[in-house]
């Protein structure tokens, strides 16, 4: 025990402790092993310090023990105290000398530290002191400024999601940083990435230049990311993806073999290096993201046989996200305990989106009991399937009024609003003024929110509004009286949709004639949703189709195609217009199946908690 | 029509009143997505200087001093982070995490350091032996 040892031999040790002990991390499995990590990790720590303190290093030498120290402390221990102990006590030794590579190294990992603490206080700080350090970077010509702004941007995002300076702040550094190309890309890439987490338009010329980058300027794993960022834009407006999933397809084919580890490095210039590490970087993982990603992206056409990749690819994910969930290599605690939330949100997403599923195909689904929007989502659904509209309301308030993304918010506001109407309707008449002036209210929102964020893109989304718009103020949908004042143009529009999206194989010209004009362009094919094109074409049936044949064949799809989602009361009206039409064209024999038909569904519905007027 | 299937019934005959049941689930939200992404990413700069590589000959060199073992004077007090557990497994053959240091790593090792500790978490429910690592 009383051997002695040089510096070096400290550090060595040190490093055989922690090596040791992250080599076996994952086999660890008793309380006595926990013991036992913890002691080789305290034996590692302990040798560095004695190293630092038992001996006169070097500046160099003492910042990179240091950062080493700290490393091992924030990522085994919750010593962040001690950890920026040592950091500033560094740093002030460093203040006297010209080391600014070594000075920067500091500075950052004091950044980390702050982050770790993740408190307003804490980050707010941080920030001024990486604005000081920017100031102390101007004409240094060094490419720690590029990575420092960056550090900015995040520390920013952090303290205030949707800070207005981060949007000028991003267009900043992406212009600056057009000489380090490859960080010049995943600059882009996390410009998006926020545009996206924000739900805000991404600036499309972007988007264009990140098409057009030559594929030799990056490294493979920061191409696979470009690609993941491009497709989540494509499905946030609910564009097709088939074309950008062959790109992704010839992409691995080329580039699997060599996407075998979580992090890779990229060069800012001779000194600065940065390391990129995301579990997506490994094709392991990225098969699952993407099976996970294109079955979202196809969730609406699960009543399809011929597409419904949530149905086939859910489960798989969930088998492969529960098996990798346990799959590290040398690890710490803290990268094992990140890997184990990645894989714990993914298999949360899954049964999500499940559960979406369950709703959209048979009208139920498992039981979902955390905290989260999803959660709240789903169980305000639930809740309105049930026919229990009371709940349904408070529960979609309670998320329209929560701190949850403008995506859920909104998508909550508009089943309010048409549960509100419902009501309204209901009662028929005048409306009370208090609830008349709500409605409007929440109509309001939901155009203005649209308006500012990518919905305005989504078509979707816009064929939503305008299809919900012409429900909650035109009779024979509604019997509320509600002012018509707010109307967008919404029966022009309900026809350009209808236009490229109608159950009527051979749409004559006459009903969509005004619209065929040279100043619109040719409306999109939505998404294969049932229920939206269900809603777009009983409404554009009964408002704008004039032809008794075109009539007839909307109603016959819309009666026949509603039976493969769980939607009883949107198929009934749908069949009492097709009898209605079928009626007014004499085909009588139509006539008597589709009553026939209806009585049956008359009596499910009865089943189900309807009942006969009194 | 006089009369058809439904007619003196409370099922809703109006398009907006038959949505109050019917959720419009083909908004499907898609934020989880771009979150579970970005939340995978870290960045760092790349850290692989040795302090004491052959570049960096140094005065320390010489000097030579003892491994003071600090967990005695209470002088470190360290409160560890704790493993999230996936799920509780049953306790595999004996793995002894010491096995395979260096004879001089093991000379040093004081495997009563702990105790002296203040042990604040130690419900560390650990879990998924790999048995064919454990020897």
């Amino acid at each position: 025990m009383n051997e002695k040892l040089s510096a070096s031999e400290f550090y060595r040790l040190s490093h055989e402790y922690s090596e040791h002990a992250h080599q076996l991390l994952r086999d660890v499995s008793t309380e006595q092993q926990m013991q036992q990590y913890q002691t080789l990790i305290y034996h590692a720590i302990h040798a560095l310090i004695c190293t630092k303190e038992q001996f006169q290093l070097s500046a160099e030498q003492d910042v990179t023990v240091t950062l080493e120290l700290c490393n091992l402390l924030v990522q085994e221990t919750v010593e962040f105290d001690l950890a920026e102990t040592y950091l500033s006590s560094v740093k002030e030794r460093l203040h006297a000398t010209d080391l600014l590579h070594e000075k920067m190294l500091v500075e950052e990992a004091l950044v980390r530290v702050a982050k770790m603490r993740g408190s307003s206080q804490h980050l707010k700080d941080s920030l001024r002191n990486v604005n000081a350090t920017l100031s102390d970077l101007d004409g240094s010509n060094s490419a720690w400024h590029l990575y420092f702004s960056f550090l900015r941007i995040e520390l920013i995002s952090m303290i205030s999601p949707s800070d207005q300076r981060i949007l000028r702040l991003f267009e900043e550094l992406i212009q600056s940083s057009r000489d380090a190309p490859p960080f010049h890309l995943f600059i882009m890439c996390s410009y998006l990435g926020y545009c996206l987490d924000q739900h805000l338009s991404v600036p499309m010329h972007y988007l264009q230049e990140l098409a057009t980058l030559s594929d030799s300027e990056a490294p493979p794993p920061l191409k696979l990311w470009k690609h993941l960022i491009e497709l989540l834009v494509l499905m946030q407006i609910d564009s097709n993806i088939t074309g950008k999933l062959s790109e992704f397809k010839e992409f691995v084919t080329i580039h699997k073999k060599v996407l075998t580890s979580p992090s890779f490095n990229l060069r800012l210039d001779n000194k600065v290096e940065i390391t990129l590490n995301s579990l997506v970087f490994r094709y392991k993982d990225f098969k699952n993201i993407i099976l996970l990603f294109q079955s979202i992206s196809y969730l609406t056409n699960c009543y399809d046989k011929k597409a419904n990749f949530s149905t086939r690819f859910l489960p798989k994910v969930k088998k492969a996200a529960t098996e990798l969930l346990d799959s590290a290599e040398d690890a710490n605690i803290l990268a094992i305990n990140n890997m184990r939330s990645f894989y714990k949100r993914m298999l949360d997403l899954c049964h999500y989106y499940t559960c979406f599923e369950g709703l959209i195909l048979e009208g139920v689904c498992e039981e979902v009991t955390d905290e989260t929007e999803y959660a709240a989502l789903i169980n305000a659904m639930k809740l309105q399937l049930a026919k229990n509209s009371e709940g349904a309301l408070q529960a979609y308030s309670k998320i329209i009024d929560s701190k949850f993304s403008t995506e859920f918010r909104l998508i909550g506001m508009l089943n309010c609003f048409v549960i509100k109407v419902a009501t309204m309707s209901k009662h028929g008449g005048t409306v009370a003024f208090d609830d008349y002036q709500k409605v409007n209210e929440i109509w309001a929102s939901i155009t203005h929110l649209v308006d500012s964020h990518e919905f305005r893109m989504n078509q979707t989304w816009q064929c939503t509004l305008v299809v919900i718009w012409i429900a909650t103020h035109f009779h024979p949908f509604t019997n509320a009286q509600l002012s018509r004042e707010n109307d967008a143009d919404y029966l022009e529009k309900l026809k350009w949709f209808h236009s490229a999206n109608s159950y009527c194989k051979v749409a004559s010209s006459s009903s969509h004639g005004s619209v065929n004009n040279e100043e619109k362009p040719k409306a999109p094919a939505l998404k294969k949703a049932l229920l939206l094109l269900f809603l777009l074409n009983y409404i554009a049936g009964a408002t704008v189709v004039h032809d008794l044949g075109e009539k007839c064949q909307i109603s016959n799809a819309c009666f026949y195609l509603g039976q493969q989602q769980q939607m009883p009361l949107m198929r009934y009206l749908a069949g009492l217009s097709h009898l209605l039409n079928c009626g007014l064209a004499m085909k009588s024999k139509d006539v008597a199946i589709t009553r026939s038909k209806l009585k049956e569904l008359v009596e499910n519905l009865l089943k189900s908690g309807f009942e006969l007027a009194q | 029509m006089a009369s058809f299937p439904g007619d003196g019934t409370n099922i809703p005959k109006r398009l907006v009143e038959c949505l109050e049941f019917q959720p419009l689930n083909h908004l499907i939200p898609k934020d989880g997505l771009v979150k579970l992404l970005r939340s995978s990413l870290e960045l760092y700069p790349a850290l692989s200087e040795d302090a004491f590589s052959e570049t960096l000959q140094d005065h320390s060199k010489a000097e030579k001093k003892v491994f003071t073992p600090l967990g005695k004077n209470g002088k470190l007090n360290i409160r560890f982070r704790e493993l999230n557990s996936v799920q509780p497994s049953p306790t595999g053959p004996v793995l002894n995490l010491f096995d395979g240091l260096s004879e001089k790593a093991k000379q040093f090792l004081n495997t009563e350091c702990l105790s002296s500790l203040k042990r604040l978490h130690s419900d560390d429910e650990m879990s998924d032996v790999d048995e064919e690592t454990s020897s």
